[in-house]
């Protein structure tokens, strides 16, 4: 692994250059002048936060979306705007971040398929030239056989590739790429899901990728195995590329680690008094002192903080979640998952990317069906309850995306989130105005008329047309700047301050760690750590929980 | 008794080339043309104005030549073919699913409509007629005789189609346009061209579809626009829906299930209440029972998607390249 | 320049029947995410339950009433037969959209199998043309054009204003974000479809009377221009179809003046293709419109 910093004159010839690519959806700059350069015949990595833009810029790259601007030159050609099917045949091929397997055709008909095609799929060739064809496809099933045969997939062959393990869907996936004996190859979040064992096997197989001769981009969330992998790492944020060079040199970039834990705004202290909770465990946070070590000094405070006494909440927490278990029908998603969330408090979740956050939220508001676990609303138990029912027993819950009903006007979307009140829907939304008062501004317009952090505003005053109990928030600042994620939070905790028991999932960690009176920090489907928000800022295994080694 | 059987025989076997045609585009591409009869109908009206020569007016067509059946034949499925590429070229490029299959029902009526109100075309309404018993100037069979060699000719026919579309489904061809239809963004990935392989499929089922159109002017002798519509069309999806979509062997077990079977199953019925239609209603129900069932519990039909098997090509490689080494690919 | 305004005056009637079946349409379409293709259905049951009603009562009104009864009751019995068995046993909606077909099928023939299939002559009391300043209408037309429009505002009132319609537009929108609202999207999709229903068998009562004969397709015939109507305005959007109604019948009768009145579906289905090709989301739409704009 190459030490030090970046060399003045890069000596390896470029076969990927992107230069200034640019695309938005609906006013939305999913990336914006991103320029980076993959050098050949080396393992380059592409990391960045959610909603960097990766996934985006690989679409664009790899002819699946159509740049708005910019442009990409590979292996001499310039291939910005060519179809997907074009870019492939010079040599650049990608991954999915979901195995794309062929489903109904068997494992060795998908390695036939990847294997270069050299014209073959004619019809005429099929008709007149059969023996030919036979021949070339002789050689192709031999080493797609070898090559399955070091996969551990030789027996699996005339097996459906459908009915694959999501484990051999992953090494049937590189398979593919060695067969097809790409100039490149995009894998796209390759070790999504994966279990440690299957990822040392992914790892020799990149190995072998690049021995043979291919170059590799990688983007993952997986940094450990970043590090492990790749000669060189290209970091993104907010559309653009924010750092470039060996992955070493960008732990301790400042930027970098900004954009992974959110930036702590200025100016803004929270020292609210009654803050700690009389937690069993609670308390003294889990490290020492010393340095901080991305270079931040603490913010002098004794970092520890002895638990203000609190007298216990009468009757136990607002919502308690014991044990869940729940998923989308393949593995679970989140694990045994235990939280609490005590009335007129902020309780945060947040993680890493894939920590299974928004599925907690999901399944705990009855959008999802638990398989395991169970959810105790105020000591009642309403596991798996369908949501129609929740909202009525005083569970609000407002999600990320249509998080609004855009076609209808605000004051509409407040009578939908009073639906089941049987009386005092107008003296409530009355309330909410006040509360959000540029909602009241608005009260006719239909809801996809307003800006981001209105629509962020208008999603949670839905949800609280009920005056709920608990309140379960996914992401309220996702997407909005600075300044209005400051507003939104403003909001929280007025929300908070009437009594509410308020659960908010964020990616913004350290402005939500900074509002936070409890805090959970999961990982992979699990809890990892908790304690109060204050005491997590200042945890340096938040940070290696985002950035650094994971054992 | 044995004629009406050779004559039920016969339209299985016609039937059967349209829907391994149909299976083309459904079952190896995944496309649902609702188009498709609209091609067997050109295949019969181009086979008929080329060889049934001139009727006397007021009965008024395009072309009207008396060339031999083999060369109309051939022209049914060149008109069908080149029909459907302008078809395809429009609708594959950017739609699927129900769109696709909606913009497809509007084409087959605008067709229907048109060749019935423009009379110069193939006659409107009236329809034409005439076309009886091709090669019979020549063979000089007896009428008994006749339909025999003609249900003789159309397996052979049947079985030339069955074994050219084998073979194309076991080669690369027919492994991309599979890919296709499975996952589309990873084939893409992979280098191959959706578009262009799912317009030489519809292509290609069309001109299938002209072929069993061609042989079917042949075996009913007239055709006017009310003996064509999406009814028809949907009938053969039930024989493929039934049979096994994208199994040859299935489709043709499907076309005689459903087409055969049936039909002559409710022939017998009753006409309860007088009504004239009942049979034909009756096996339109049923049909359309069969389409809700195997839409619910199988849509893949009776006989599964054959699956060629390494283990096997492996063994049949060992032996015709044993001993020769490597081979130049 | 006589003939287009002529073409105008009839085109509003075509266009006031065509936006009864196209609302209707669009209105399943916006809660259960599949086109029906058995909607046609829903039209000519409706217009045999009007004939066989009027045979025995001789009211016209009753006759309407029973049509727009029957059509609500066959299409609430379309979702819980089909459409939501099919959707909770997760088969795709390719396939769902086939059965749709296949319960055409099924419904036309067994209307054949009642009332055979010829032609019935659906006869109402004669109504005579007169002249409306530049337009000639019958009076028949006339009713038709005030009952549409009668059908349109209540629609439009019941949507904007009661709490029913709010949470309609709101589970086309977003299922999810509906229910979390508290919102029993099944209910409402069930009673959405009953509506949708009743509009429809009104629709072919309608239509029965407007052309005078019945024939167990003609729901099928009139389903391509409803089709076409709906998708134009955007599949989803009763606004959208309602406005895509009036163009088409406008664009269908002034066309038939220029050219052999037989080609005036070929026009539509021609116009239906041309939509699809450039402007799948409907003429009307904005791409970040909501479901009802």
């Amino acid at each position: 692994m190459p030490g030090g910093g970046v060399p003045l004159a890069d000596p390896v010839p470029h076969l990927l250059e992107v230069r200034g690519l640019s695309k938005s959806f609906g006013g939305v700059h999913a990336v914006h002048d991103c320029t980076l350069v993959v050098p050949e015949g080396k393992v380059t990595g592409l990391i960045g936060p959610n909603g960097a833009g990766k996934s985006t810029a690989i679409d664009l790259i790899t002819g699946f979306k159509m740049p708005d601007g910019g442009v990409v030159r590979f292996a001499g050609h310039e291939i910005q705007g060519w179809p997907p099917h074009r870019i492939s045949r010079l040599g650049l091929i990608r991954t999915f971040q979901l195995p794309k397997e062929w489903p109904g055709l068997t494992v060795m008909e998908n390695m036939l398929l990847a294997a270069p095609e050299n014209g073959r799929d004619a019809i005429w060739r099929a008709l007149f030239t059969p023996a030919q064809l036979r021949r070339a496809e002789y050689e192709d099933r031999a080493r797609a056989r070898a090559i399955l045969e070091e996969f551990g997939l030789l027996s699996l062959r005339d097996d459906l590739a459908g009915n694959l393990s999501g484990g051999q869907k992953r090494l049937l996936e590189f398979a593919r790429v060695a067969i097809c004996r790409p100039r490149m190859v995009i894998l796209d979040e390759p070790m999504g899901g994966v279990n440690p064992v299957l990822g040392a096997r992914m790892g020799d197989a990149i190995a072998s990728l690049v021995a043979s001769g291919v170059t590799v981009t990688i983007v993952e969330h997986n940094l450990p195995f970043i590090e492990r992998v790749c000669d060189s790492v290209i970091v993104m944020a907010l559309g653009s590329v924010i750092a470039a060079g060996p992955f070493e040199s960008l732990r301790s970039n400042r930027g970098v680690i900004d954009a992974y834990l959110g930036e702590v705004a200025a100016g803004v202290g929270e020292a609210r008094p009654t803050d700690a909770r009389s937690h069993p465990g609670a308390g003294s946070p889990r490290r020492d002192g010393g340095r901080l070590p991305w270079g931040v000094t603490g913010d002098g405070d004794d970092r520890r903080a002895s638990p203000r006494g609190s007298p216990p909440v009468p009757g136990g927490p607002a919502l308690a979640v014991r044990g869940l278990t729940a998923g989308y029908g393949g593995p679970p998603i989140i694990d045994g998952v235990e939280i609490k969330s005590e009335q007129g408090q902020i309780t945060a979740i947040v993680g890493p990317n894939g920590a299974g956050k928004s599925t907690l939220l999901k399944a705990i508001a009855g959008v999802i069906r638990p398989t395991d676990g169970r959810v105790l609303l105020n000591g009642t138990d309403v596991t798996a309850q369908p949501p129609e029912r929740l909202v009525r027993k005083g569970i609000a819950y407002v999600p990320q995306v249509a998080n609004v009903f855009p076609g209808l006007t605000v004051r509409e979307n407040l009578e939908m989130g009073g639906y089941v009140r049987t009386s005092g829907v107008r003296e409530r939304a009355d309330e909410l105005c006040a509360l959000f008062p540029d909602l009241k501004a608005a009260l006719n317009r239909p809801a996809r008329t307003l800006s981001g952090g209105q629509r962020s505003m208008l999603a949670m005053a839905r949800g609280l047309m009920v005056d709920p109990a608990v309140l379960l928030l996914d992401e309220p600042s996702a997407g909005l700047s600075p300044i209005f994620q400051a507003a939104v939070w403003e909001q929280i905790k007025k929300i908070r301050d009437t009594g509410v028991a308020v659960v908010v999932v964020e990616q913004n960690t350290r402005r939500t760690l900074t509002h936070a009176d409890w805090a959970y920090v999961m990982a992979l489907g699990k809890n990892r750590l908790e304690g109060t928000g204050k005491d997590l800022l200042h945890d340096e295994e938040v940070v290696n929980l985002y950035i650094g080694r994971l054992s | 008794m044995i004629q009406y059987i050779a004559s039920i025989a016969t339209e299985g076997v016609i039937f059967s080339i349209m829907a391994l045609g149909l299976n083309v585009i459904w079952g190896w591409a995944g496309d649902f043309d609702i188009a498709f009869y609209g091609y067997v109908a050109i295949g019969v009206y181009m086979a008929m104005v080329t060889s049934i020569g001139r009727l006397p007016s007021p009965d008024q067509y395009i072309l009207g030549w008396h060339l031999p059946f083999l060369v109309a034949i051939v022209i049914a499925m060149a008109s069908a073919a080149l029909l459907s590429l302008l078809v395809g070229t429009v609708a594959l490029r950017k739609l699927r699913a129900s769109y696709y299959a909606i913009t497809t029902l509007a084409t087959v009526l605008v067709l229907q409509i048109v060749i019935g109100n423009y009379t110069p075309l193939f006659n409107g309404y009236n329809g034409l007629y005439g076309l009886d018993q091709p090669f019979n100037d020549t063979l000089k069979l007896s009428p008994e005789a006749y339909p025999f060699f003609f249900l003789g000719f159309c397996t052979v026919i049947l079985v030339l189609v069955y074994f050219t579309l084998e073979r194309l489904s076991g080669s690369p061809f027919g492994r991309a346009l599979r890919a296709v239809r499975e996952q589309e963004r990873a084939a893409a990935a992979f280098g191959r061209n959706i578009y262009r392989l799912k317009l030489k499929a519809y292509v290609l089922g069309a001109t299938l579809g002209g072929l069993g159109g061609a042989l079917f002017a042949a075996y009913l002798g007239a055709f006017n626009p009310t003996a064509w519509s999406p009814i028809e069309t949907l009938l053969l999806y039930a024989a493929i829906f039934v049979g096994g979509s994208g199994n040859a062997r299935g489709v043709i077990l499907g076309v005689f299930l459903v087409s055969v079977v049936f039909q002559e199953i409710t022939r017998f019925l009753p006409n309860l209440g007088g009504n004239a239609s009942f049979s034909s209603a009756v096996r339109e129900i049923l049909i359309g029972i069969l389409i809700l069932v195997t839409m619910r519990y199988r849509i893949q039909g009776l006989l599964p998607e054959p699956r060629s098997k390494d283990a096997v090509a492996e063994r049949v490689a060992a032996k015709l390249y044993a001993g020769r080494g490597s081979t130049a690919g | 320049m006589e003939k287009v305004i002529l073409g105008v005056g009839f085109g509003l009637v075509t266009g006031a029947i065509l936006a009864l079946s196209a609302v209707a349409f669009t209105l399943t379409y916006a809660v259960s995410n599949i086109p029906n293709l058995a909607h046609g259905e829903l039209l000519t049951f409706g217009a045999y339950a009007a004939y066989a009603t009027q045979r025995f009562t001789h009211n016209v009104l009753v006759a309407a009433l029973v049509a727009a009864l029957t059509g609500g009751v066959m299409a609430w019995a379309m979702n819980a037969g089909l459409i939501e068995p099919f959707v909770r046993a997760r088969v795709k909606n390719i396939a769902i959209f086939i059965a749709t077909l296949g319960v055409s099928l099924i419904l036309q023939n067994f209307i054949l199998l009642i009332f055979g299939g010829a032609n019935l002559a659906y006869v109402l009391p004669a109504s005579d043309s007169h002249q409306v300043g530049p337009f000639i209408w019958t009076g028949r037309d006339e009713q038709i054009m005030a009952a549409s429009f009668l059908v349109m505002l209540l629609l439009y009132l019941m949507l904007q204003y009661t709490k029913f319609g709010k949470s309609l537009r709101a589970v086309s929108e977003s299922r999810e974000l509906a229910r979390v609202s508290g919102i029993n999207a099944h209910h409402v999709v069930e009673f959405t479809w009953f509506l949708a229903g009743v509009v429809a068998g009104f629709a072919g009562f309608v239509l029965a009377a407007s052309i005078g004969t019945l024939t167990p397709s003609f729901g099928f015939a009139f389903l391509l221009v409803t089709v076409t109507a709906a998708v134009a305005g955007g599949l989803g959007k009763p606004y959208g179809a309602l406005a895509a109604a009036l163009v088409l019948g406008l664009v269908m009768e002034i066309s038939a003046f220029y050219i052999d009145a037989a080609y005036k579906l070929a026009i539509a289905f021609a116009m239906l293709v041309v939509v699809l090709l450039f402007r799948p989301d409907g003429l009307f739409t904005s791409k970040t419109g909501g479901a009802f704009e």
